[in-house]
């Protein structure tokens, strides 16, 4: 009986060790990862615990307060630059550790190291562009002193000290899921971080359909499909005019296909980012956006200028936000948000000056078709009749457990890297590659004093991607700049060039007098939302734009229809559910469904009537509560199905959309040929088409939704948001929450409901700075902090919280703080 | 009672010094020291139960023990209960097949030293 009793026992405490020491399949190995004194239950522990009062940091010239007021946002006060950018290492990686780890991975092309194989495509996409040899060959083009390098290496001093010191209660749980250890941070990793934003801000999309659209309907078609130039211009440098331009002139009809078009269209597709190649055919692709308006004092109610900021961005749980102040006493004064590993504040304020950016969208990227002295592993390539040397670099995906999972060769021009397309070596030439003082933009403006001064900041630094950087001041300027580095090419950059001839190559950049900006406007306030950021009647270079314009629309009536603006109306505007496409479009509904039953008689006559008076009572607001948007989009939808049928493949699937401002220009043309459905035997022009499109979106909405104006047709039924947490977990995202806003307004929900302003802010510059902010998220990444996700509801209800600038840590009471930490120097 | 209470010190403050590790080491020790009582492996693994739920006991304090269990428990696709009962279950058996192993261990070396 002992003998059995023992061998029992030698086979359960065998396989309890197995477990506990080894991760099996997805799970973490059990022993580390249950035990309570360290493990992840200790993560309860972290989350509410005081913070310690003192750390050692290397490096720090003198000791670094840091208070944290009671919205977790650490004020961080430091006697140098230097340490200021220590600290802010320390205290992100105290709330941010897993999410330092996850960005450098996906930014330099590790991520099969967690995701093993299945992560392989995303990790080719990083290093096929070159972003890892970028930004590691950055602080040797900058060099050790460069404001850039130092930064990343104070920044990379914090987490490390923070790593060194971390209490094993603190070991974010993703960590402890995957069974790994957080590995020291690199000065590199910052830099690979602003690489992987250029990327997520890269356009090249509109390229691509107009190409892919070429091969189908000719190239005269595709490229007023898919135009430079929005057909509704409002642009963000004002024009003199009080209202939009729209462009009224009949398209020309689908041609014959382009087969020269496939080429560039392979080209765009090897390069273009697996998520906009993925959604390709998603509806609301193009919603994604950012906004951002500044008033002067002439049109504020306070007499002071105002400035308001939502980027829109991917959203994540823990947010791709940190807010955070940091002071330098006589240097530096910058409260604002952060990305977790920048060494500075991006979007933010001092005391003079406030400041947001909005994706320009320049057309950045140029491809080469190459000549190579060997197809297979090629050493040379030819440039005016001589060869030039390429460089190569062996690219290996290791696996979670360090296995090889692939190996490649990257070779690089002195273009840039090279991809093989349809059996040619096509080169790239992008802006971000050659870019990396980004960082020191944000420094050197984060100490400026007037918008002016700030502007001309970012220009000496900031070279990509271009961003339309709004500032405003305390004296009352307000100035806009799409800032970043236009190059002049001897072409539009919108086919592969020849790279066998230099004279293709950028010959230089714009000058600064050329780029899109305004300072202090007649008409009293900017605002970009995306759009054109000149009118391309005045400026014969193209700088980015192809997003819709009706946020920009919307925002420019707001602002000009209202003289004395309030902090507040800056806070509603930013959720306003107003939309300048319902307003432009649900005319023409209600139109074309009353002169088709003035002249049809047919079986859905009544269904017809039914749906244009639904239609007709909506407010085309896009409240939560509203029961009338649902009918007009998917109204707009099926008409916009029924228009383009003319891009779909043969197997029926539309791979590319003309923009919703395309289809706005199409309305002028009641009888074009792009009206008719050529799957009906009868030729539609646009009344037939809308009318129809009403009738099949009422009954497919009462079929899916029930009897009209109940429940069911909700808005909230139907537009819901999702913040997923950065691994995907379900537990630990904010998934089907219901928020305001939707295609064309101010406030859209994009790409599944998982993209959209990711901040918010609005500042008012007057004797005394005061801002209000929130973010869908919260300052802490431990899933166990009430820190986790608390301002999500504020974020979904459209409310901002008040912010506390503090000059000195004792500003802060005792009820406004909720902890503190004095790092010292090391010893 | 002592026994039980000496062990479950024991094993609670060798886990806070080693990790799941100290509470193997804990009860293989007790059950050497202990092995000429009867029931000595249940003792000891009833002390891992004992010296880890007051370990998780003190997770509690702050606050935030519920809702990150609400969460473990969501990624891991179990309910909070299972979870926990997993938790405390892993220690004692642990605690008690390290216990029976000590055990035959102390007899052995008792044993040997009898002979001797």
């Amino acid at each position: 009986m002992r003998v059995f009793r023992l061998v029992g026992a030698v086979l359960v405490l065998g396989a309890g060790l197995f477990v506990g020491a080894r991760p099996i399949g997805p799970a973490p190995a059990l022993g580390a990862f249950l035990e309570p004194a360290h493990g992840v239950w200790s993560l309860a522990r972290a989350a509410s615990s005081a913070v310690a009062p003192d750390a050692r940091v290397a490096g720090l010239s003198a000791p670094v307060e840091v208070v944290y007021d009671e919205r977790a946002v650490p004020h961080i006060f430091a006697s140098t630059e230097d340490d200021a950018y220590r600290a802010l290492g320390y205290v992100v990686a105290r709330d941010r550790l897993f999410q330092l780890y996850a960005q450098t991975l996906a930014a330099s092309g590790r991520l099969t190291e967690i995701g093993g194989a299945p992560a392989l495509s995303l990790d080719r996409e990083m290093r096929h562009l070159g972003l890892p040899r970028a930004a590691e060959a950055l602080p040797a083009r900058l060099g050790d002193t460069s404001l850039t390098v130092r930064a990343a290496k104070a920044y990379a001093d914090g987490v490390n000290a923070y790593l060194a010191a971390m209490p094993a209660a603190e070991l974010p749980f993703e960590f402890r899921l995957l069974g790994r250890r957080p590995p020291k941070w690199e000065p590199v990793d910052t830099h690979l971080l602003l690489g992987r934003m250029g990327w997520t801000l890269a356009n090249i999309a509109n390229e691509r359909n107009r190409t892919s659209a070429a091969a189908k309907i000719g190239v005269a078609a595709a490229d007023a499909l898919f135009p430079d130039d929005s057909p509704i211009i409002e642009p963000i440098q004002p024009n003199g005019q009080s209202a939009p331009r729209f462009d009224t002139s009949p398209l020309p009809p689908p041609g014959t296909p382009d087969s020269a078009s496939r080429l560039l269209g392979a080209a765009t597709d090897a390069w273009l980012p697996l998520r906009q190649l993925a959604r390709a055919d998603d509806e609301d692709a193009p919603w994604k956006a950012s906004n951002n308006w500044a008033v002067m004092p002439s049109r504020s109610a306070t007499g002071h200028a105002l400035l308001a900021g939502d980027p829109h961005l991917d959203l994540t749980l823990p947010s791709i936000w940190y807010e955070v102040h940091l002071v330098v006493p006589g240097k530096l004064d910058v409260y604002g948000a952060t990305i977790p590993g920048a060494p500075a504040v991006v979007l933010g304020f001092n005391r003079d000056v406030a400041w947001t950016f909005t994706n320009t969208g320049a057309d950045v990227m140029d491809f080469y078709v190459e000549q190579v002295d060997d197809d297979q592993h090629p050493t040379r390539h030819r440039v005016d009749g001589a060869w030039r040397p390429i460089e190569s670099r062996v690219e290996v995906y290791r696996g979670p457990k360090g296995e090889t999972i692939a190996v490649d060769t990257v070779y690089y021009t002195y273009r840039g890297p090279m991809q093989r397309v349809r059996d040619r070596w096509l080169s790239l030439r992008w802006t971000v590659l050659d870019a990396g003082r980004e960082v020191a933009g944000f420094i050197d403006g984060a100490r400026s004093r007037t918008a002016a001064e700030f502007e001309d900041a970012m220009a000496r630094s900031f070279r990509a991607p271009a961003q339309n950087m709004l500032a405003a001041d305390r004296g009352g300027h307000i100035a806009i700049r799409s800032t970043g580095r236009y190059p002049i090419r001897a072409h539009n950059g919108s086919v592969p060039l020849d790279g066998t001839s230099s004279a293709n190559d950028w010959t230089g950049d714009l000058p600064l007098a050329k780029w899109p900006q305004a300072f202090d406007p007649a008409q009293g306030f900017l605002a970009s939302a995306n759009q054109q950021p000149v009118d391309p009647r005045a400026v014969d270079y193209w700088f980015g734009g192809d997003y819709d314009p009706w946020r920009a629309l919307r925002i420019n009536a707001l602002l000009r229809a209202d003289s004395s603006v309030t902090v507040d109306d800056m806070r509603r505007f930013q959720t306003d559910p107003g939309s300048a496409r319902a307003d432009f479009y649900v005319p023409y509904f209600l139109n074309a469904a009353v002169r088709v039953a003035e002249r049809d008689s047919g079986p859905n006559r009544a269904v017809l009537a039914q749906a244009g008076r639904l239609l007709n009572r909506w407010d085309r607001r896009y409240t939560m509560s509203n029961t009338g948007a649902v009918l007009f989009e998917a109204a707009l939808r099926e008409a916009a199905l029924r228009t383009w049928d003319e891009l779909a493949t043969e197997s029926g699937v539309r791979r590319v959309t003309p923009a919703s401002a395309v289809f706005a220009r199409l309305m002028h043309d009641s009888a074009s040929k792009w009206w008719d459905d050529r799957s009906t035997p009868q030729v539609e022009d646009r009344d037939a088409i809308l009318a129809s499109s009403l009738v099949s979106a009422f009954l497919a909405t009462r079929q899916r939704y029930g009897m009209p104006g109940g429940s069911g047709w909700l808005w909230s039924n139907v537009h819901r948001v999702n913040i997923p947490h950065l691994l995907r977990l379900p537990a630990l995202s904010g998934v089907g929450l219901s928020i305001d806003g939707g295609p064309g307004t101010l406030s859209p929900i994009a790409i599944g409901g998982a993209n959209g302003p990711s901040w918010r802010m609005v500042v008012e510059l007057g004797p005394t700075v005061h801002a209000w902010t929130t973010y869908p998220g919260g300052q802490s990444g431990n899933p166990a902090s009430s820190r986790y996700r608390d301002r999500i509801p504020q974020w979904l209800a459209g409310a901002l919280e008040a912010v506390h600038v503090p000059v000195r840590p004792g500003d802060l009471s005792a009820a406004q703080r909720s902890g503190s930490v004095t790092l010292r120097p090391r010893r | 009672m002592v026994s039980l209470l000496a062990t479950a010190v024991g094993i609670a403050a060798l886990t806070w010094l080693f990790g799941w590790w100290g509470l193997v080491i804990a009860a293989l020790v007790a059950g050497m020291v202990l092995h000429r009582r009867g029931g000595t492996a249940w003792v000891v693994a009833l002390a891992a139960v004992v010296a880890w739920g007051a370990l998780l006991a003190a997770d509690t304090l702050g606050g935030r023990f519920p809702s990150l269990a609400t969460s473990i428990a969501g990624v891991l696709r179990v309910p909070v209960v299972a979870l926990l009962i997993v938790t405390l279950l892993f220690g004692a058996l642990l605690a008690w097949s390290a216990a029976v192993v000590g055990g035959e261990i102390g007899r052995f070396a008792r044993a040997k030293r009898q002979s001797a």
